[in-house]
């Protein structure tokens, strides 16, 4: 008997950008380097959405400046994609945004069988609204505390403690800033104290660059392949890392000896 | 008591992913009938999906290891009911006929005992494993490598039962009616999280979710389909997922199970896929189809000797695979069954057959009303309607490769508008794609006609490309 009219499909792939759009994006040509930091890392995105044809990658973007607006509403499948630029100027309206996200993480529209999804905050600055309120309402939402959190400081007037409070508690295999990596017997598996689990400091174009650049293709490629674990071992924190999805090593940097280093802009 | 299970069938199969990187399928199955020193006889089907974290590096050993470790319980069950005086834990009887066993120790035995005796049994084998491993001997033991779920569903002439933890699904079908009976139950924080038999080390099993239906000779018939998550995570919504369940225990030919598991890996989430099937009270047999199960297959090679079965069940058939005998009397019914259901069939097709003759586009209005709302919804939402498309591969290319019937789906609007309407623009064979347009009579945009054309014009790859599947038994 022929094989049957069902839909068999892939698995949806969230992968959502929540930009600061304030007025302080617009000095040092934040925004445009922003803006353009994502177009280009849109067709390594998509190559890596043809890899692994097992996960539909569908990105949205959110901006916030005095109000949080969708950028992009509709989850648009990355080969698709047609950056629009953001345009800076305003406050920051970042709980707003994750009021907003929120909404659009709860099941439905949220699919019941989607991959966890790829939240990327960036930011310059610290929030002018409520940022408490809309956590809360934020991780109130299962697909929220699913997600992989990210963030990305742009210069170093960011908020790193909102931004970590957004990413979540990072996980005791992460060393200090500043430690030596192996002065605990273990290897770390993001020395340099660097870490995903950390909020990213970009502190110039390349680097802001390479920082999205990562997220849109490793990160994508790791939570396209998640795998099954135990809840158990999620909780107390000892699968890779107490990562919901394994992330990938970060790419180099100038904090990193090896890299060439780019002078500080932001 | 006479018993009416007819012959199960059990595969599991390497992802589409999992090729692609060149990783092990993960997960394992087996079917196999126990007998003790009385009468008592079970059969049981399991279907095992080893985590596939990096954490669990052993777990294709371990989900292997689960299913003998199940079979070994459940033949040490029955050993001991077959003594009473031996006051085992099932001493008197699970009652496989359903007429002496005591509903409470059944329930029981699922929820505790046998559990308790798997995860004995499973521990030990991935600790002879892991001793085997070279400088591991020296390390501490860990079970958690070898993570797996174990779903287990046992037949008994009497009464049948399911007991197991992780997120296997088990769905039953009643004429033709399919009911999602185990789930696991979702954990709302963490996305790909399960349960596993290497959860509990020294609290005793948790998380087994065990349940068991009575049945006598009246019970109507029914299937069972035991499946790991990767076909449930590869269909596009839960009413899909109960129609292809419905489909493998009902329509698709037992032969057909390894590549139909592979093509839903490959159009699905990429996963391994398992599935395990059992009738109770099936008409009969096309001996043809059922020669696979027929054969009997050898058993899963025992790591070292440590799941070996014991002396105390050697009565489990040599072969995995059992066919169950079905008595004259029964053979009779069976074919007076199908006789009536063959007439309903052919009745039911002549009504169909009218209905195209009246209706040429097999479509009638109302469904064209739906097929035209479905135009209308993707022609609103274009971004997310060309991700639609491409998600519906399997009815492009069945259309294209006539494995799909342009009419059948046509006529199933209701439960499928899209389907409907991809149906709709199928182009006349030998004609170029926009032959099929404008669709039938229904309205659409210039975007979405466009998309369609492209579609047809331009077949879609394959993800990946799907060799042979793994065997029935179990990989040491």
């Amino acid at each position: 008997m022929a094989f049957p009219n069902v839909r068999l499909a892939s698995r949806p792939l969230h992968f959502i950008y929540l930009c600061d759009c304030s007025g302080s994006m617009e000095a040092q040509g934040k925004i445009q380097s922003l803006n353009q930091a994502i177009r280009q890392s849109l067709p390594s995105m998509a190559a890596v959405a043809r890899d692994n044809p097992e996960a539909r990658v569908l990105v949205r973007a959110l901006r916030f400046a005095d109000r949080a607006a969708w950028h992009i509403a509709t989850p648009t499948p990355v080969e698709e994609l047609h950056w629009v630029d953001l345009q800076a100027g305003g406050v920051t309206a970042l709980g707003e945004a994750l009021e907003l996200l929120a909404a659009e993480l709860r099941s439905p529209p949220m699919e019941q069988r989607a991959l966890p999804p790829v939240l990327v905050l960036i930011s310059d600055g610290q929030p002018t609204d409520d940022f408490e309120a809309g956590l809360a309402t934020l991780m109130a939402e299962p697909w929220a505390r699913k997600a992989v959190r990210l963030a990305i400081a742009m210069g170093h007037d960011a908020d790193g403690e909102v931004l970590q409070r957004f990413i979540g508690p990072g996980s005791g295999r992460d060393l200090p800033a500043g430690e030596v990596p192996g002065g605990s017997g273990e290897m770390p598996r993001h020395p340099l104290g660097r870490s995903p689990r950390r909020p990213l400091q970009a502190s110039n174009a390349t680097t802001l660059a390479r920082y999205i650049q990562w997220a849109s293709t490793a990160v994508v490629g790791a939570a396209s392949t998640s795998a099954s674990q135990i809840g158990g071992d999620f909780e107390g924190g000892d699968v890779e890392g107490g990562y919901n999805v394994p992330l990938p090593d970060l790419p180099p940097t100038e904090l990193d000896p090896i890299d060439d280093p780019d002078p500080l802009k932001w | 008591m006479l018993n009416r299970w007819s012959t199960p069938l059990a595969q599991s199969s390497t992802g589409a992913a999992h090729r692609r990187r060149g990783q092990p399928c993960q997960d394992a199955s087996l079917v196999a009938t126990v007998t003790g020193h009385g009468s008592e006889r079970l059969t049981l089907l399991a279907v095992a999906d080893g985590h596939g974290a990096a954490a669990y590096p052993h777990s294709a050993v371990g989900s292997a290891l689960a299913c003998q470790a199940a079979v070994k319980a459940v033949a040490e069950t029955l050993a001991a009911a077959g003594g009473p005086a031996t006051g085992g834990p099932a001493a008197g009887g699970l009652g496989t006929g359903g007429l002496k066993g005591e509903p409470e120790r059944r329930q029981r035995w699922l929820e505790h005992d046998l559990p308790a005796a798997i995860r004995r049994h499973w521990l030990a084998g991935v600790r002879h494993h892991w001793d085997g491993q070279p400088g591991q001997a020296a390390l501490p033991f860990e079970p958690r490598p070898y993570g797996t779920t174990l779903g287990l569903v046992l037949l008994a002439p009497g009464w049948w039962g399911h007991t197991g933890l992780g997120d296997w699904d088990l769905v039953r079908i009643d004429g033709g009616r399919a009911q999602l009976l185990s789930e696991e139950a979702r954990d709302s924080t963490v996305g790909e999280a399960t349960g596993s038999l290497s959860q509990g080390e020294g609290t005793g099993p948790a998380g087994f979710r065990a349940a068991w239906w009575p049945l006598d000779p009246s019970t109507a018939p029914f299937a069972l389909v035991l499946a790991t998550d990767g076909i449930r995570k590869s269909c596009a919504s839960d009413g899909d997922f109960l129609a292809l369940a419905t489909w493998l225990a009902t329509e698709m030919a037992p032969s057909a199970l390894a590549t139909s598991l592979e093509r839903i890996s490959a159009e699905g989430c990429g996963d391994d896929g398992t599935v395990a099937i059992a009738h109770w009270g099936r008409p009969a047999e096309d001996p043809q189809e059922a020669q696979p199960a027929e054969t009997p297959v050898e058993p899963p090679a025992s790591p070292g000797g440590a799941l070996a079965i014991p002396q105390a069940s050697q009565a489990v058939n040599a072969g995995w695979v059992a066919r169950q005998p079905v008595g004259g009397l029964e053979r009779r019914r069976a074919l007076l069954l199908a006789l009536l259901g063959g007439l309903v069939v052919a009745g039911a097709g002549a009504l169909a057959a009218l209905q195209r003759a009246f209706h040429p586009a097999s479509m009638a209005g109302g469904d064209q009303n739906l097929v035209a709302e479905e135009a209308r919804r993707l022609c609103g939402t274009m971004g997310l309607a060309n991700a639609e498309l491409r998600n519906r591969r399997s009815q492009f290319e069945g259309l294209r490769a006539g494995r799909l019937q342009r009419n059948a789906l046509l006529s199933q609007a209701q439960q499928d508008p899209l389907g409907a309407l991809i149906a709709a623009s199928f182009p006349t064979p030998g004609k170029p794609p926009s032959q099929g347009f404008p669709i039938q009579g229904i309205r659409t945009c210039p975007e979405l006609e466009g998309s369609l054309r492209s579609l047809w014009a331009n077949p879609m790859p394959q993800p990946a490309q799907t060799p042979a599947s793994s065997p029935v038994a179990p990989r040491p």
